[in-house]
């Protein structure tokens, strides 16, 4: 007779400290990282018979990292979405539990962008793509920065966006960073400041910019029947959904909307906006974060400057946003930065954020996103709903 | 790594380049006309295309002017536009223009630029209003 389907549920939760410069490479952070989620969850690693590595800069295939790391899995995978790997992993995880594949699995990410590793045959990956290595790169196109300088500036064109919105999005995670010590950037911020930091590639400055770092994070997911015997509540994945490409055969170029549009009723399947105790959401950009809160229906499209307008995003708000500083404050630790905002929402949810802490937080949007295409928008999107019961 | 490399569904692109013309796939099969090269139409999948040749003619859909790249190989290239063009046929593309006073809207056209490795790529200037 077949039993019933477990559950899958958040256990555990790991973050190195983050460090401006580092020696060690990706692996090491890994590592890390999973010792200390599965230290969390009050799990020993001969119970981990899963392992999801979100990473697209450790050149070698899963099993060799698992192996590495000298794990023996009923489950192992790579995933390679850039900024949506890590919550994208955990719905992989979810699954794989979900269909008996596995009972515990850590997903891990992190990684060192800045250092490189001194090992002269680890080569690391090119960039990324086909389309980015012959149609972009060679131009000098200056990475995210000048991608994004060019989606910010025609959300400007088209809908009167302005700096003084895109700002506040900065100053106010800059202010929840100034409650969180893992931050790396917490000197105050004004709007001024905002405005008049350093051109990159205009209209993006340099505190439009997330700030590359090392570190590492992993989440600890297991069966419902695993974590009964933990002294952890477990958190709970109340919705998920994900969109690979959005209007990538057109029949209109797209570069301010997202797949979000196409999502935003699976997000919110269980749950209204209005339910969000806070949102967690994926900030390589302020002008990311802004389309995210259009495309999923918080503002209508254009009106996202509005909203933050009206909005109170601080932490005591109407929706707090990025209650720990987000990756603008906080730094971005390789494909880690996408698994610091769920690091963020489970210890919201478990009421352990300290002088952070939304009172109260039950439920709580995590949204991730990974790749910009070429002449396009997001590659991939994805977001959940996490809360303290099931959905 | 920021020369590009043949390969090859994109050879014949690269061959144009090098006349000074700017060409497009086009499927034989659905008629999709689409850039940048892929593998196949993104439409109906069919591997059978022809070449087309571009005006090179399009106007700026936005732009970011680049101040600072992480690439170092660019550093002594700045500021300049990169460009999202959408050409007159439909297509958009991203480029590359120097005149760092460009709008959005204005009229620009392609010029074809070597690079070390000998392949051509397309970057773009400004037309003159008049034209």
């Amino acid at each position: 007779m077949a039993e019933a389907r477990p559950t899958a549920v958040i256990a555990g939760v790991g973050e190195t400290t983050f460090a401006r410069h580092s020696e060690r490479a990706d692996e090491e952070w890994i590592a890390e990282a999973i010792a200390l989620a599965l230290q969390d969850a009050g799990l020993r690693r001969n119970q981990v018979d899963g392992l999801v590595v979100a990473t697209i800069s450790v050149p070698d295939d899963s099993p060799h990292i698992a192996e590495h790391l000298g794990f023996e899995l009923r489950y192992v995978m790579k995933a390679d979405y850039g900024g949506a790997s890590t919550l994208a992993g955990i719905a992989r995880a979810r699954a794989a539990i979900e269909a008996g594949l596995a009972d515990v699995v850590v997903v891990a990410a992190g990684g060192n962008r800045i250092d490189l590793p001194t090992l002269s045959h680890d080569r690391r990956t090119p960039p990324w793509d086909y389309s980015l290595r012959n149609w972009l790169a060679p131009f000098g196109y200056a990475e995210p920065n000048g991608l994004f300088g060019i989606i910010q500036r025609r959300h400007m064109h088209d809908y009167g966006t302005t700096l003084e919105q895109l700002g506040k999005i900065a100053v106010t995670l800059r202010a929840h960073a100034q409650l969180n010590e893992r931050a790396l950037l917490r000197e105050p911020m004004t709007i001024d400041d905002y405005i008049s930091s350093r051109l990159i590639a205009d209209p993006i400055r340099r505190a439009d910019c997330v700030m590359r770092c090392a570190g590492g994070a992993a989440i600890v997911i297991c069966a419902d029947w695993v974590a009964q015997g933990l002294m952890k509540p477990p958190i709970y994945m109340r919705s998920y959904g994900e969109r690979v490409n959005h209007q990538t055969r057109g029949p209109d170029h797209q570069r301010t909307e997202t797949g979000f549009v196409a999502l935003a009723e699976q997000i919110f399947c269980n749950d209204s906006r209005s339910d969000m105790d806070f949102a967690q959401l994926y900030d390589d950009y302020p002008i990311a974060v802004l389309l995210m809160l259009e495309d999923l229906g918080f503002a209508e499209k254009g009106k996202g400057g509005t909203f933050i307008d009206q909005t109170d995003i601080s932490i005591g708000g109407g929706l707090p946003l990025n209650t720990g500083g987000g990756q603008l404050s906080i730094g971005q630790p390789s494909l880690a930065g996408g698994a610091i905002h769920v690091v963020e929402a489970v210890h919201q949810l478990r009421g352990e954020a300290g002088e952070r802490q939304v009172n109260g937080a039950s439920r709580g949007l995590v949204t991730g996103i990974g790749m910009l295409s070429y002449a396009g928008n997001l590659g991939m999107v994805c977001g959940a709903v996490l809360g303290t019961e099931a959905a | 790594m920021s020369h590009p490399v043949a390969v090859s569904w994109d050879k014949p692109f690269w061959e144009s380049a090098a006349q000074g013309r700017l060409v497009a796939q086009q499927c034989r099969d659905c008629g999709r006309l689409q850039h940048y090269p892929r593998p196949a139409c993104i439409d109906c999948l069919s591997q059978s295309r022809d070449w087309i040749r571009l005006s090179g003619r399009g106007t700026v859909w936005s732009f970011s002017i680049v101040r600072q790249v992480a690439d170092p190989a660019f550093a002594g290239e700045v500021p300049f536009a990169l460009v999202d063009v959408e050409l007159e046929e439909g297509l958009r593309i991203t480029s590359r223009l120097d005149d760092t006073s460009v709008e959005i809207g204005d009229r620009v056209q392609v010029t074809m630029r070597a690079i070390a490795t000998g392949l051509c790529l397309p970057y773009f200037e400004r037309l003159p209003d008049a034209l």
